[in-house]
């Protein structure tokens, strides 16, 4: 290698030295940049599909044990349809005024309508659009249940009528509950996912940063060449380039610096996520603390454009410190 | 990523191989038969997609998976599997939007009928000359059309059966619906137990298990020949026939003491499943029962929880004649399904839907559920594969294969969906208020929705040798 070095021109050196300055550089920036677009892309899931999903997940079931609530709790002569749900209930009503409001209808509607919502979310793609699709038409069985019940307590044939709004509520507690857990358990497995993004550990750094200290070293090897061989104390375009390759090392690091917040905000959403959706309760939604870090986490500084600026700034600066030089031999030359 | 419907666009002739090519242009010209019959061969390119409702992390799921897993890989194709409950949802789906599995296996003939003229996703006709689909005796076929077989049965259960706990009862083998009526009667003055486990809640079918009940009867009442009119709408509902029917089950609840409000209200809210604990004492809101009409998925049932050494069973009883003698319809049996319908023409997709219907498929299906599954073929070597003569299983199986029998399929699965939705709702009401009386009324609206109910979705032959 020294001799190889030894037999080269000066031209031919810099010509070397500019040419591994540039690929180094070059290498670098694209490493940093897959890097910094992975990581912003795992926050960006979380933010935009695995928070509006478990959300989603959360209301629909809400929604739903609020009108079995409602249904199950009401009375046909005297007794509860089903079973007294809540406890702290202050009357229960007749469950022919409950069914004559059509409220239930309302309802669901409300609830096909975010399943709507949640098919269109890229994490329901695949097994989890068709849980969708089978929820959807469970909910339709549901209301056939339910409208039944209606009609028997029409005809005043309350046993029948508290029969078909068992069979409603089972509809709601196994079917649709099971369904909802399977699509959970496809949420979960996508903030799984990010949470272990790659781009987040350290050593995916080493990226860009093996190619970074290269082009370091050789962004100031060739400047003590180039003051060495041309009298000259600094070549202000490469000095340039060498601290604009700081900075771009300084911004290539922010998964590293923000991985700690994207994390904090993951574990609660794991939490949150990883919890069972309760049979006959509530299931439990992300809180507004937590969407926000989330959204903090998906929003750090954007470097998807200033990086490739960076990057053609100091392939630009590096061409023109050793063009200069170059240029100086061609002259001498002639 | 769109990715091609499986089993269509990834087949030999799509990827224009000159044979492929060739294959494509003699299959055009009718010069390839066996490509169409049950011997074709497998391409490698090939994935074959079957759906069904047995979720492959259950045990009917993983037997059934490794059956066709088997097959393929012996025979150089693929196949993705997809066991789901909700096998109905996804199959309307999938086939609205034109990519239907190449298999689909559903337990209601009826719902697979209703894809014979879809117009986006129709069923494939079988070839009843493709020696595995003609051995087997159950085809999918409308009355109106009985020589177009669309799909063939593939697995089945035994219905006419009366388990009994053996704890309450040493020995149950009631003969004859009079001798039942005794022991009911009987049970019902112990005032021990319940004498009947009775479940009819299941909130996507509520009322199957009571349909049953009335299936069972008129067949083994009035005979598979009025049966069989039954359940192809060709009998009314207010015929003597099934009027007989339901008045017979009314009798058999009274003699139990199982007509009052209160035993109906525990009937109407109670699954199959809490009856089926109760007849071992094992249900936590049933207490405990002393029999129960079920299919021959009840060991598969009980087995983890209690254990099988306190259950038996006897075949549904007769109706003796007047006379004493026991009526033609003794011989008749009431069988479950699960048919297999082809929505894709793949060589291999037919190939793997004939094995599935052949002894050899059966064969190795029933030995991969260790004798849980039986086969609606008569020609399987029963001892190879459920053990010895006085297994539950063994049993069932020499049951069904049995010689000189009439074998009915479950008429509410086989029946049009408006009808059978009416009979399950119609039983329901029944249970709530078995007063005779009130059975006309009933069954003069079954008849209605029956007359409603175009032709042409009544299906073929419910009954077969």
């Amino acid at each position: 290698m020294r001799r190889v070095w030894a037999n080269l021109s000066s031209p031919q050196r810099l010509r070397v030295l500019r040419a591994s300055a540039l690929v180094s550089v070059l290498i670098t920036a694209l490493g940093a940049l897959l890097v910094f677009r992975g990581a912003h892309a795992a926050a960006v899931t979380v933010d935009e599909q695995v928070v509006p999903a478990s959300t989603a997940v959360a209301a629909i079931w809400n929604t739903l044990m609020e009108v079995d609530d409602s249904l199950s709790g009401c009375e046909i002569d005297g007794q509860p349809a089903v079973s007294p749900v809540s406890a702290d209930r202050d009357a229960a009503v007749n469950c022919a005024t409950v069914l004559a409001t059509g409220e239930y209808h309302a309802s669901v509607a409300d609830v096909v309508q975010r399943l709507a919502v949640l098919a269109a979310n890229e994490i329901s793609s695949g097994d989890g659009r068709q849980t969708i699709q089978v929820v959807q038409g469970t909910l339709i069985s549901y209301l056939g249940l339910v409208d039944q019940a209606h009609y028997y307590l029409g005809q005043d044939q309350g046993l029948l009528a508290g029969a078909y709004l068992t069979y409603a509520s089972g509809l709601l507690s196994d079917d649709v509950h099971a369904e909802l857990e399977d699509y959970r358990a496809t949420v979960l497995k996508e903030l799984s996912d990010q949470d272990t993004s790659v781009y987040y550990t350290g050593w995916i750094a080493l990226l860009w940063s093996i190619p970074l200290l290269a082009s370091l070293a050789l962004l100031v090897a060739s400047q003590l060449y180039v003051a060495a061989r041309f009298r000259r104390l600094v070549n202000p375009a490469l000095a340039t380039a060498t601290l604009g390759l700081l900075l771009l090392g300084i911004g290539a690091s922010q998964p590293l610096w923000s991985g700690d917040t994207f994390h904090d905000a993951t574990s609660g959403l794991l939490t949150v996520v990883g919890a069972s959706i309760p049979e006959d309760g509530p299931g439990s939604a992300p809180g507004a603390a937590l969407v926000e870090a989330v959204d903090q986490a998906a929003n750090a500084p954007s470097l998807d454009y200033l990086l490739p600026a960076l990057t053609v700034a100091l392939l630009t600066l590096i061409v023109i410190g050793f063009q200069a030089r170059l240029d100086e031999y061609r002259l001498r030359s002639q | 990523m769109t990715t091609a419907p499986p089993g269509r666009v990834r087949t030999a002739a799509t990827t224009h191989t000159p044979l492929a090519v060739a294959i494509a242009l003699a299959s055009t010209v009718g010069l390839t038969p066996a490509l169409t019959a049950c011997g074709a061969l497998g391409s490698p390119q090939v994935d074959i997609t079957i759906l069904s409702p047995w979720p492959a992390d259950e045990a009917e799921g993983t037997a059934f998976k490794a059956v066709v897993d088997e097959y393929a890989d012996e025979h150089g194709f693929t196949v993705t599997y997809k066991g789901i409950r909700a096998v109905k949802t996804i199959l309307e789906v999938e086939t609205a939007s034109g990519d239907p599995p190449d298999i689909a296996l559903l337990s209601s003939p009826t719902v697979l009928a209703r894809y014979i003229d879809d117009p986006v996703s129709p069923l494939v006709l079988l070839d009843r000359e493709d020696k595995e689909i003609g051995e087997n005796s159950q085809w999918l076929s409308r009355v109106e059309d009985p020589e177009h077989v669309y799909g063939v049965t593939v697995k089945t259960d035994l219905k006419s059966l009366i388990w009994y706990s053996t704890d309450t009862l040493a020995s149950a083998q009631a003969t004859t619906w009079s001798d039942l009526l005794e022991v009911s009667a009987d049970l019902r003055d112990r005032e021990q137990v319940t004498p009947w486990c009775i479940g009819v809640k299941d909130s996507s079918d509520p009322g199957w298990t009571g349909t049953d009940w009335i299936e069972d009867i008129l067949l083994h009442q009035s005979g598979a020949s009025a049966y069989q009119q039954w359940a192809t709408g060709h009998l009314a509902w207010t015929s003597p026939e099934v009027t007989s029917a339901w008045t017979a089950w009314g009798d058999l609840l009274a003699a139990s003491g199982m007509d009052t409000p209160e035993a109906a209200e525990i009937i109407l809210k109670s699954t199959w499943s809490d009856a089926n604990a109760a007849l071992v004492g094992a249900s936590e809101t049933l207490g405990t029962c002393a029999l129960e009409h079920q299919a021959s998925f009840v060991p598969a049932n009980l087995e983890a929880p209690s254990g099988l050494g306190s259950i038996d069973y006897f075949p549904f009883p007769s109706f003796a004649s007047d006379s004493g003698e026991a009526s033609t319809a003794t011989t008749a049996l009431e069988l479950s399904v699960d048919v297999a319908g082809l929505f894709s023409d793949s060589p291999e997709a037919r190939q793997l839907l004939c094995y599935l219907a052949s002894a050899e498929g059966q064969s190795t299906w029933a030995r991969k559920t260790s004798g849980r599954f039986f086969s609606p073929r008569a020609d399987l070597d029963r001892e190879s594969i459920y053990g010895a003569a006085d297994t539950f299983s063994r049993r069932i199986a020499d049951q069904i294969a049995a010689s000189g029998q009439t074998r009915c399929l479950d008429a509410s699965d086989y029946m049009p969906s408006a009808v059978s939705r009416a009979f399950s709702a119609a039983v329901l009401e029944f249970i709530a208020d078995p007063d005779p009386g009130g059975l006309p009324a009933i069954l003069e609206r079954l008849d209605e929705v029956r007359v409603s109910v175009s032709t042409g979705e009544w299906l073929s032959s419910p009954c077969s040798p």
